[in-house]
Protein backbone atom coordinates (compact mmCIF):
# COMPACT_ATOMS: atom_id res chain seq x y z
CA UNK A 1 0.00 0.00 0.00
CA UNK A 2 1.29 3.41 -1.03
CA UNK A 3 1.43 5.65 1.44
CA UNK A 4 -0.34 9.43 0.75
CA UNK A 5 1.28 11.91 -0.54
CA UNK A 6 2.88 14.64 1.71
CA UNK A 7 0.06 17.26 2.67
CA UNK A 8 -0.60 20.09 4.96
CA UNK A 9 -1.59 19.13 8.55
CA UNK A 10 -5.60 18.30 8.19
CA UNK A 11 -7.43 21.02 10.58
CA UNK A 12 -10.82 20.66 11.97
CA UNK A 13 -12.06 23.98 12.89
CA UNK A 14 -15.01 22.47 14.50
CA UNK A 15 -15.75 18.51 15.96
CA UNK A 16 -18.71 19.20 17.94
CA UNK A 17 -22.24 19.21 16.18
CA UNK A 18 -24.44 22.06 15.15
CA UNK A 19 -27.27 21.13 17.36
CA UNK A 20 -30.88 23.14 16.98
CA UNK A 21 -31.63 26.32 18.90
CA UNK A 22 -33.60 25.22 22.03
CA UNK A 23 -33.38 20.89 21.35
CA UNK A 24 -31.95 21.00 24.51
CA UNK A 25 -35.30 22.32 26.04
CA UNK A 26 -38.15 21.08 24.29
CA UNK A 27 -38.40 17.01 23.68
CA UNK A 28 -40.51 17.66 20.19
CA UNK A 29 -37.65 20.05 18.60
CA UNK A 30 -34.70 17.44 17.95
CA UNK A 31 -31.05 18.20 17.58
CA UNK A 32 -30.89 18.37 13.86
CA UNK A 33 -29.94 22.22 12.83
CA UNK A 34 -32.32 24.31 11.31
CA UNK A 35 -31.91 28.03 10.47
CA UNK A 36 -33.66 30.11 13.59
CA UNK A 37 -36.09 32.69 11.68
CA UNK A 38 -37.14 34.72 14.30
CA UNK A 39 -37.27 38.70 14.30
CA UNK A 40 -36.57 38.40 17.83
CA UNK A 41 -34.59 35.45 17.71
CA UNK A 42 -31.28 35.54 19.81
CA UNK A 43 -29.29 32.90 18.67
CA UNK A 44 -29.90 34.83 14.98
CA UNK A 45 -29.04 38.05 16.48
CA UNK A 46 -25.58 36.72 17.70
CA UNK A 47 -26.00 37.44 21.17
CA UNK A 48 -23.54 36.75 23.80
CA UNK A 49 -23.47 33.21 25.35
CA UNK A 50 -25.73 31.75 22.61
CA UNK A 51 -25.19 28.90 20.76
CA UNK A 52 -23.03 29.49 17.28
CA UNK A 53 -24.62 29.11 14.20
CA UNK A 54 -22.51 26.81 10.98
CA UNK A 55 -21.39 29.00 8.78
CA UNK A 56 -18.63 28.93 5.74
CA UNK A 57 -15.99 29.83 7.99
CA UNK A 58 -16.31 26.67 9.98
CA UNK A 59 -15.59 24.76 6.48
CA UNK A 60 -11.79 22.62 5.81
CA UNK A 61 -8.73 24.13 3.83
CA UNK A 62 -10.06 22.90 0.02
CA UNK A 63 -6.62 21.28 0.17
CA UNK A 64 -7.48 18.74 3.00
CA UNK A 65 -11.57 18.83 2.31
CA UNK A 66 -12.51 15.16 2.14
CA UNK A 67 -9.52 14.13 3.23
CA UNK A 68 -9.29 11.03 5.54
CA UNK A 69 -6.99 10.94 8.66
CA UNK A 70 -4.55 8.70 6.19
CA UNK A 71 -4.15 11.56 3.68
CA UNK A 72 -6.02 9.79 1.35
CA UNK A 73 -9.35 10.84 -0.50
CA UNK A 74 -12.07 7.74 -0.84
CA UNK A 75 -13.03 6.59 -4.00
CA UNK A 76 -15.76 4.32 -4.37
CA UNK A 77 -14.77 0.61 -6.09
CA UNK A 78 -16.95 -1.82 -7.42
CA UNK A 79 -14.96 -3.68 -9.54
CA UNK A 80 -11.25 -4.33 -10.85
CA UNK A 81 -11.70 -2.50 -13.68
CA UNK A 82 -12.42 0.48 -11.92
CA UNK A 83 -9.14 -0.18 -10.04
CA UNK A 84 -7.14 0.58 -12.79
CA UNK A 85 -8.41 4.00 -13.07
CA UNK A 86 -6.44 4.34 -9.89
CA UNK A 87 -3.26 3.01 -11.50
CA UNK A 88 -1.36 7.09 -11.59
CA UNK A 89 -3.15 7.83 -8.14
CA UNK A 90 -2.14 5.80 -5.25
CA UNK A 91 0.84 8.21 -3.95
CA UNK A 92 2.91 11.12 -5.00
CA UNK A 93 2.00 12.69 -8.35
CA UNK A 94 0.99 16.24 -8.90
CA UNK A 95 -2.37 15.47 -9.78
CA UNK A 96 -5.60 16.63 -8.03
CA UNK A 97 -6.90 13.28 -6.76
CA UNK A 98 -3.00 11.81 -6.19
CA UNK A 99 -3.99 10.26 -3.14
CA UNK A 100 -6.52 8.27 -2.90
CA UNK A 101 -8.10 5.12 -0.57
CA UNK A 102 -10.43 3.42 -1.72
CA UNK A 103 -13.83 1.54 -0.36
CA UNK A 104 -15.45 -1.32 -1.74
CA UNK A 105 -19.29 -0.94 -2.69
CA UNK A 106 -21.44 -2.85 0.07
CA UNK A 107 -23.07 -4.99 -2.47
CA UNK A 108 -20.27 -6.19 -3.70
CA UNK A 109 -19.66 -10.01 -3.14
CA UNK A 110 -16.84 -11.47 -1.18
CA UNK A 111 -15.51 -13.64 -3.72
CA UNK A 112 -14.98 -10.19 -5.84
CA UNK A 113 -13.67 -7.89 -3.13
CA UNK A 114 -11.36 -10.92 -2.49
CA UNK A 115 -10.44 -10.36 -6.30
CA UNK A 116 -10.54 -6.40 -6.01
CA UNK A 117 -7.98 -6.25 -2.95
CA UNK A 118 -5.69 -8.50 -4.51
CA UNK A 119 -5.54 -6.25 -7.22
CA UNK A 120 -5.68 -2.71 -4.95
CA UNK A 121 -2.25 -4.77 -3.41
CA UNK A 122 -0.48 -4.74 -6.74
CA UNK A 123 -1.50 -1.33 -7.99
CA UNK A 124 -0.23 -0.33 -4.05
CA UNK A 125 -3.65 1.20 -3.81
CA UNK A 126 -4.75 1.46 -0.09
CA UNK A 127 -8.24 -0.47 0.59
CA UNK A 128 -10.26 1.22 3.43
CA UNK A 129 -12.56 -1.68 3.99
CA UNK A 130 -10.49 -4.84 3.54
CA UNK A 131 -12.13 -6.54 5.73
CA UNK A 132 -15.46 -6.18 5.04
CA UNK A 133 -17.16 -9.57 4.45
CA UNK A 134 -13.80 -11.01 3.53
CA UNK A 135 -13.45 -11.96 6.91
CA UNK A 136 -16.67 -13.89 8.09
CA UNK A 137 -15.34 -16.63 9.57
CA UNK A 138 -13.03 -14.51 12.31
CA UNK B 1 -9.79 11.95 -34.84
CA UNK B 2 -11.26 12.36 -38.30
CA UNK B 3 -9.41 14.62 -40.32
CA UNK B 4 -12.78 16.87 -40.67
CA UNK B 5 -14.18 17.18 -37.22
CA UNK B 6 -12.11 19.17 -35.12
CA UNK B 7 -11.16 17.68 -31.27
CA UNK B 8 -12.57 20.53 -30.05
CA UNK B 9 -16.02 19.71 -31.48
CA UNK B 10 -15.47 15.98 -30.36
CA UNK B 11 -14.54 17.55 -26.66
CA UNK B 12 -17.28 19.65 -26.38
CA UNK B 13 -19.54 16.77 -27.60
CA UNK B 14 -18.03 13.81 -25.25
CA UNK B 15 -17.34 16.32 -22.60
CA UNK B 16 -20.30 16.07 -20.32
CA UNK B 17 -21.42 12.80 -21.74
CA UNK B 18 -19.37 9.66 -22.49
CA UNK B 19 -19.51 6.52 -21.30
CA UNK B 20 -15.94 6.59 -20.06
CA UNK B 21 -16.52 8.65 -17.74
CA UNK B 22 -16.08 7.87 -14.10
CA UNK B 23 -17.98 9.99 -11.25
CA UNK B 24 -17.47 9.78 -7.47
CA UNK B 25 -18.41 11.51 -4.55
CA UNK B 26 -20.53 14.94 -4.31
CA UNK B 27 -21.23 17.07 -7.36
CA UNK B 28 -19.53 19.90 -5.64
CA UNK B 29 -16.16 18.25 -5.31
CA UNK B 30 -16.82 15.49 -7.41
CA UNK B 31 -14.10 13.18 -9.03
CA UNK B 32 -14.10 12.93 -12.49
CA UNK B 33 -11.95 10.15 -14.25
CA UNK B 34 -11.72 8.32 -17.35
CA UNK B 35 -11.79 5.29 -18.56
CA UNK B 36 -10.27 6.11 -22.67
CA UNK B 37 -7.72 3.93 -22.88
CA UNK B 38 -5.58 6.37 -24.30
CA UNK B 39 -5.49 8.31 -21.29
CA UNK B 40 -2.55 8.28 -19.34
CA UNK B 41 -3.58 10.06 -15.98
CA UNK B 42 -6.88 8.65 -16.25
CA UNK B 43 -7.70 12.33 -15.42
CA UNK B 44 -11.48 13.34 -17.26
CA UNK B 45 -9.73 16.89 -19.13
CA UNK B 46 -8.92 18.09 -22.11
CA UNK B 47 -5.21 18.08 -21.97
CA UNK B 48 -5.35 13.81 -21.21
CA UNK B 49 -7.69 13.03 -23.21
CA UNK B 50 -6.64 9.96 -25.44
CA UNK B 51 -9.52 10.62 -27.73
CA UNK B 52 -10.35 13.66 -28.30
CA UNK B 53 -6.31 14.69 -28.71
CA UNK B 54 -4.98 14.49 -32.35
CA UNK B 55 -1.99 14.12 -30.66
CA UNK B 56 -1.12 11.69 -28.69
CA UNK B 57 1.82 10.18 -27.72
CA UNK B 58 3.32 6.92 -25.90
CA UNK B 59 0.45 5.81 -23.81
CA UNK B 60 1.76 2.83 -21.67
CA UNK B 61 -1.33 0.12 -21.16
CA UNK B 62 -0.77 -2.96 -19.91
CA UNK B 63 -2.83 -5.95 -18.47
CA UNK B 64 -3.82 -5.11 -14.75
CA UNK B 65 -6.24 -7.76 -14.94
CA UNK B 66 -5.69 -10.95 -12.63
CA UNK B 67 -8.66 -12.68 -14.24
CA UNK B 68 -7.27 -16.15 -15.74
CA UNK B 69 -9.34 -16.14 -18.34
CA UNK B 70 -8.33 -16.20 -21.67
CA UNK B 71 -8.62 -12.71 -23.97
CA UNK B 72 -11.01 -12.88 -26.87
CA UNK B 73 -8.54 -11.12 -29.06
CA UNK B 74 -9.11 -10.17 -32.54
CA UNK B 75 -6.31 -12.14 -34.75
CA UNK B 76 -5.17 -11.62 -38.50
CA UNK B 77 -7.96 -10.31 -40.13
CA UNK B 78 -10.52 -9.61 -37.61
CA UNK B 79 -7.92 -7.17 -36.14
CA UNK B 80 -8.97 -4.27 -38.52
CA UNK B 81 -10.89 -2.96 -36.20
CA UNK B 82 -8.32 -1.95 -33.78
CA UNK B 83 -9.60 0.96 -32.76
CA UNK B 84 -10.78 3.07 -29.87
CA UNK B 85 -12.83 -0.27 -28.76
CA UNK B 86 -10.26 -2.77 -29.53
CA UNK B 87 -7.91 -0.15 -27.25
CA UNK B 88 -10.04 -0.38 -25.03
CA UNK B 89 -10.42 -4.27 -24.37
CA UNK B 90 -6.62 -4.20 -24.24
CA UNK B 91 -6.45 -2.63 -20.99
CA UNK B 92 -7.43 -5.80 -19.41
CA UNK B 93 -4.77 -7.17 -21.04
CA UNK B 94 -2.67 -9.68 -19.29
CA UNK B 95 -0.75 -10.93 -22.00
CA UNK B 96 0.47 -9.33 -25.09
CA UNK B 97 0.21 -10.54 -28.49
CA UNK B 98 3.18 -11.49 -30.75
CA UNK B 99 2.46 -13.28 -33.81
CA UNK B 100 -0.43 -15.05 -32.33
CA UNK B 101 1.41 -15.80 -28.83
CA UNK B 102 0.32 -14.02 -25.44
CA UNK B 103 3.03 -12.99 -23.59
CA UNK B 104 3.00 -12.62 -19.63
CA UNK B 105 2.40 -9.08 -18.53
CA UNK B 106 4.58 -6.71 -21.12
CA UNK B 107 3.92 -2.94 -21.29
CA UNK B 108 2.28 -2.01 -24.01
CA UNK B 109 2.69 1.28 -25.35
CA UNK B 110 0.17 2.23 -27.91
CA UNK B 111 1.05 5.83 -30.55
CA UNK B 112 -1.90 7.53 -32.34
CA UNK B 113 -0.76 8.33 -35.96
CA UNK B 114 -1.16 11.16 -38.31
CA UNK B 115 -4.99 11.84 -37.74
CA UNK B 116 -5.18 13.88 -40.96
CA UNK B 117 -3.89 10.39 -42.31
CA UNK B 118 -5.38 7.77 -40.13
CA UNK B 119 -8.61 9.60 -38.74
CA UNK B 120 -11.07 7.61 -40.38
CA UNK B 121 -9.24 4.38 -40.00
CA UNK B 122 -9.28 3.42 -36.74
CA UNK B 123 -7.96 -0.15 -37.79
CA UNK B 124 -4.35 1.70 -38.79
CA UNK B 125 -4.87 4.67 -36.31
CA UNK B 126 -3.13 3.26 -33.51
CA UNK B 127 0.58 1.85 -33.37
CA UNK B 128 1.01 -0.50 -30.59
CA UNK B 129 4.72 -1.68 -29.20
CA UNK B 130 5.29 -4.40 -26.46
CA UNK B 131 8.15 -4.05 -24.33
CA UNK B 132 9.03 -6.77 -22.51
CA UNK B 133 8.78 -6.83 -18.82
CA UNK B 134 12.38 -8.08 -18.86
CA UNK B 135 13.46 -4.67 -20.44
CA UNK B 136 15.50 -3.25 -17.79
CA UNK B 137 14.82 -0.29 -16.50
CA UNK B 138 18.75 0.89 -16.50
CA UNK B 139 19.22 3.56 -17.89
CA UNK B 140 15.68 4.43 -18.96
CA UNK B 141 15.69 1.97 -21.89
CA UNK B 142 11.93 1.71 -21.65
CA UNK B 143 11.59 5.17 -20.94
CA UNK B 144 13.78 6.05 -23.91
CA UNK B 145 12.01 3.93 -25.87
CA UNK B 146 8.63 5.54 -24.96
CA UNK B 147 10.17 8.95 -25.54
CA UNK B 148 11.80 8.39 -28.70
CA UNK B 149 8.89 6.89 -31.49
CA UNK B 150 10.31 8.87 -34.72
CA UNK B 151 10.08 5.47 -36.32
CA UNK B 152 6.55 4.93 -35.73
CA UNK B 153 5.44 7.22 -37.81
CA UNK B 154 3.94 9.43 -35.29
CA UNK B 155 3.27 12.70 -36.04
CA UNK B 156 4.78 14.02 -32.59
CA UNK B 157 7.55 15.73 -31.86
CA UNK B 158 10.09 13.63 -29.96
CA UNK B 159 13.42 14.05 -28.49
CA UNK B 160 15.93 11.86 -29.53
CA UNK B 161 18.20 12.05 -25.81
CA UNK B 162 16.71 10.80 -22.40
CA UNK B 163 14.00 13.63 -21.48
CA UNK B 164 15.80 14.75 -18.19
CA UNK B 165 15.35 18.34 -17.62
CA UNK B 166 17.56 21.01 -15.27
CA UNK B 167 16.56 18.88 -11.81
CA UNK B 168 17.43 16.07 -14.02
CA UNK B 169 13.38 14.64 -13.55
CA UNK B 170 11.31 13.78 -16.25
CA UNK B 171 9.62 16.74 -17.72
CA UNK B 172 7.01 17.77 -19.87
CA UNK B 173 9.33 20.44 -21.93
CA UNK B 174 11.20 18.03 -24.66
CA UNK B 175 8.00 17.75 -27.51
CA UNK B 176 5.32 16.02 -26.23
CA UNK B 177 3.63 17.47 -23.38
CA UNK B 178 2.66 14.59 -21.78
CA UNK B 179 6.04 12.66 -21.48
CA UNK B 180 6.17 13.17 -18.46
CA UNK B 181 2.98 11.59 -17.46
CA UNK B 182 3.49 8.48 -20.27
CA UNK B 183 7.04 7.39 -18.47
CA UNK B 184 5.01 8.12 -15.12
CA UNK B 185 2.76 5.69 -16.04
CA UNK B 186 5.02 3.28 -17.87
CA UNK B 187 6.64 3.46 -14.18
CA UNK B 188 3.81 2.27 -12.25
CA UNK B 189 2.86 -0.38 -14.68
CA UNK B 190 5.99 -2.18 -14.13
CA UNK B 191 6.39 -1.13 -10.59
CA UNK B 192 2.33 -3.41 -10.31
CA UNK B 193 4.57 -6.24 -12.15
CA UNK B 194 6.72 -6.98 -9.33
CA UNK B 195 5.69 -9.66 -7.07
CA UNK B 196 3.47 -8.31 -4.29
CA UNK B 197 5.25 -8.21 -0.75
CA UNK B 198 2.67 -10.49 1.57
CA UNK B 199 1.26 -9.01 4.72
CA UNK B 200 3.03 -8.92 7.89
CA UNK B 201 1.01 -10.62 10.51
CA UNK B 202 -0.25 -8.24 13.09
CA UNK B 203 1.58 -8.16 16.35
CA UNK B 204 -0.86 -7.49 18.84
CA UNK B 205 -0.66 -5.31 22.67
CA UNK B 206 -1.91 -5.40 25.52
CA UNK B 207 -4.84 -7.43 26.29
CA UNK B 208 -5.04 -9.09 23.27
CA UNK B 209 -1.41 -9.81 23.04
CA UNK B 210 -1.73 -11.56 26.82
CA UNK B 211 -4.91 -13.50 25.33
CA UNK B 212 -2.93 -14.11 22.19
CA UNK B 213 -0.23 -16.03 24.65
CA UNK B 214 -2.33 -17.52 26.16
CA UNK B 215 -3.57 -19.44 23.85
CA UNK B 216 -0.45 -20.63 22.40
CA UNK B 217 0.39 -22.00 26.17
CA UNK B 218 -3.28 -23.69 26.29
CA UNK B 219 -2.59 -25.13 22.62
CA UNK B 220 1.08 -26.28 23.89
Amino acid sequence: MAAARKHIPIVKKRTKRFNRHQSDRYKTVKAAWRKPKGIDNRVRRRFKGQAVMPSIGFGSNKKTRHMMPSGHKAFLVQNTSDLDLLLMHNKTYAAEYESSGIRIGHAVSSRKRIEIIAKAKTLGVKVTNPKGRVTTDA
Amino acid sequence: MSSNVSSDLIWAITRNNSSYIVKRGPVKDQIVFTKEPLSLTNQHTRKHSGLVNEKVGPTAITCLSNSQTDLSIPTGRRRSSWGERKCCSYVGLKERQYRGHLLMGDVIVITKRNAGKHGNKPASLCNRTAFSKHKSNRNGKLYRALTNRRDQGSTLRSPVQLPRGPTGRFTEMWGYRLFGAAVARASAIKRSQKPVKATPESKPRGVKAKKAAEERASSD
